[in-house]
């Protein structure tokens, strides 16, 4: 699976135009806060636990600068109705993992009425005032 | 004069061989698995320093039994006296002493959380269940760091029994191969997944 932006949506379910307005609001997360943080979405995790896969991609891309592993992977399996927001060590003090689960609560309501555009840019706002950021 | 330019013409061939038969290969594969070595061995020390407030909050929140938390607490202790350090990664012996430890402390976390099971006021409290969301998201970093050192420590064993590597491997590095590390988690399926399907 190839990193192919900020937005990588390898399910297909956003449209260019939302991507494009994910992108640019990433885009502007690192700027201020010089945090790293990206998008995935995969048609199927194949019995890989969905932790595990948002993670191994996090690694594997190298997302947040290497001396700080400051990353932040938000990977939704759509058909799986599975999610995880995987974090760098560098960051998991900031996000914690029961503050990212709550983080995935905010989410999922969204994603259950099929609007994922909307439910990532809810969860995209509620990390960046969690590290730093303004909404 | 023939003599001479034969003897600046061997320089860049054995400069050649060098770089072909692992001379540098097998120092910096073995170097990319230590380091990935010390993110395991992070993750592990991030679930032992979440054991204890757990098991405080866990005490606090339920009648469980003594020998449970105790047995926590000492798989806990035991553990942190086994340390296996870089140099000691090809041997199968020092590694497998470190799974041991690592692994009694997965089975007594096992039973403890299957004995908070039966206690649903305790698995819902809220400080509780942060800390369950946190030493799953630990066990999900220990697995990965596993898979990623097991990975490197494959690379480095075929670099150093593959030809041509393996006569620098041999021959200047003594290298020894390194040992794959196999996890144990405790029930990773108690933990609560993320399913936003109903």
């Amino acid at each position: 699976m190839a990193l192919k932006g900020r937005v990588t949506d390898t399910a297909d379910i956003l449209s260019a135009e939302e991507e494009a307005q994910l992108s640019e609001r990433l885009a502007r997360y690192e700027q201020r806060t010089s945090h790293q943080m990206v998008v995935a979405t995969v048609p199927a995790l194949n019995d890989v636990r969905v932790d595990n896969f948002g993670t191994c991609l996090g690694n594997r891309w190298g997302i947040g600068r290497k001396d700080q592993d400051d990353g932040i992977v938000i990977l939704v399996a759509p058909n799986d109705r599975q999610m995880h927001i995987a974090t760098g060590s560098g960051m998991e003090k900031t996000l914690t993992d029961d503050k990212a689960l709550a983080v995935i609560h905010q989410m999922t309501p969204h994603f259950k009425g099929g609007d994922y555009a909307v439910g990532f840019s809810t969860g995209i706002d509620a990390i960046a005032v969690q590290t730093g950021d303004t909404p | 004069m023939t003599y001479r330019s034969a003897r600046w013409m061997i320089l860049p061939v054995a400069a050649m061989s060098l770089s072909a038969c692992g001379i540098n290969s097998v120092p910096t594969k073995e170097e990319a698995a230590k380091a990935k070595w010390a993110n395991v061995e992070a993750a592990y020390q991030r679930r032992a320093d979440l054991i204890p407030n757990l098991v405080e909050t866990a005490k606090g929140a339920a009648k469980i039994e003594q020998s449970t938390l105790e047995g926590v607490i000492q798989a806990r202790a035991s553990a942190t006296q086994v340390k296996l350090s870089t140099d000691d990664l090809d041997d199968p012996a020092k590694v497998q002493a470190f799974q041991q430890a690592q692994g009694n402390v997965s089975g007594a976390l096992g039973r403890l959380l299957a004995t908070v099971e039966a206690y649903p006021d305790l698995k819902s409290q809220g400080r509780f269940a942060d800390l369950m969301t946190q030493l799953e998201g630990t066990e999900n970093r220990i697995n990965v760091s596993v898979q990623d050192y097991n990975a490197a420590v494959q690379d480095y064993n075929t670099t150093i029994r593959t030809f041509p590597d393996i006569i620098g491997a041999k021959i200047v590095h003594g290298a020894q191969p390194m040992t794959p590390y196999k996890a144990i988690t405790p029930n990773a399926n108690v933990a609560p997944k993320v399913d936003f399907g109903q």
